[in-house]
């Protein structure tokens, strides 16, 4: 049974060749989907950011208007 | 295809992307007076168009590697995967850019720089590979 599912996951001659023949190409597709990622990462801090602004000026929003009904 | 040529269609790719939806979305996002939906356009352009640059390019791959040319077949099940993904593209930035931008019409301004950056970008893509 094992030997049979190494026979399957095994690489191929042909598979070992094609990597050997493409590592450059896989080398830079590594890095493509690395910069994609990274820019995944960008969209999620500038979204907490957004967020974190948002919940600030809302706080300060909040703090202004007690403070004006604390004078009257 | 060789290493530079794909890192080339890649970057072309990209910087035609950015071009053409930029010029649809620029408006918009100036009129924001603040520099993170700007940012936020360029990053999700960033992560989408190398994501499917590269999706696409894996299938193509995989699917010459097995039937060992690129056949017929294989052609149109890349067409219908770009279409596919491209849908899922328009989206996941509309998405985002709504979180930025305050616009009634924002999902087909997103619909329409898309259609026109595929349309657009596919066509002189082919162009500057057949030469």
């Amino acid at each position: 049974m094992l030997k049979l599912l190494l026979d399957v996951i095994s690489p191929t001659e042909e598979i070992l060749q094609m990597l050997d023949d493409n590592w450059l190409t896989i080398v830079l597709v590594i890095v493509c989907v690395a910069v994609a990622a990274a820019a995944a990462v960008g969209i999620a801090l500038l979204l907490r950011r957004r967020k974190n602004t948002r919940a600030e000026r809302e706080e300060k929003d909040k703090n202004g208007r007690n403070e004006g009904q604390e004078k009257e | 295809m060789s290493a530079f040529y794909f890192i080339g269609m890649i970057g072309l790719g990209l910087v035609l992307t950015l071009v053409l939806e930029g010029v649809v979305l620029l408006p918009l996002l100036l009129k924001q007076n603040d520099k993170m939906p700007l940012a936020a356009f360029a990053l999700v352009n960033v992560a989408t168009n190398i994501s499917i640059n590269v999706i696409i390019y894996l299938v193509g791959l995989f699917g010459c590697f097995l039937d060992g040319f690129m056949s017929e077949g294989l052609r149109f099940a890349l067409i219908v995967i770009a279409l596919l993904l491209e849908i899922f593209v328009v989206q996941i930035e509309y998405c985002i850019l709504k979180k930025f931008v305050e616009h009634r019409h924002l999902f087909w301004y997103v619909l329409g720089a898309n259609a026109l950056s595929a349309v657009v970008g596919s066509i002189l893509l082919a162009l500057l590979s057949s030469i």
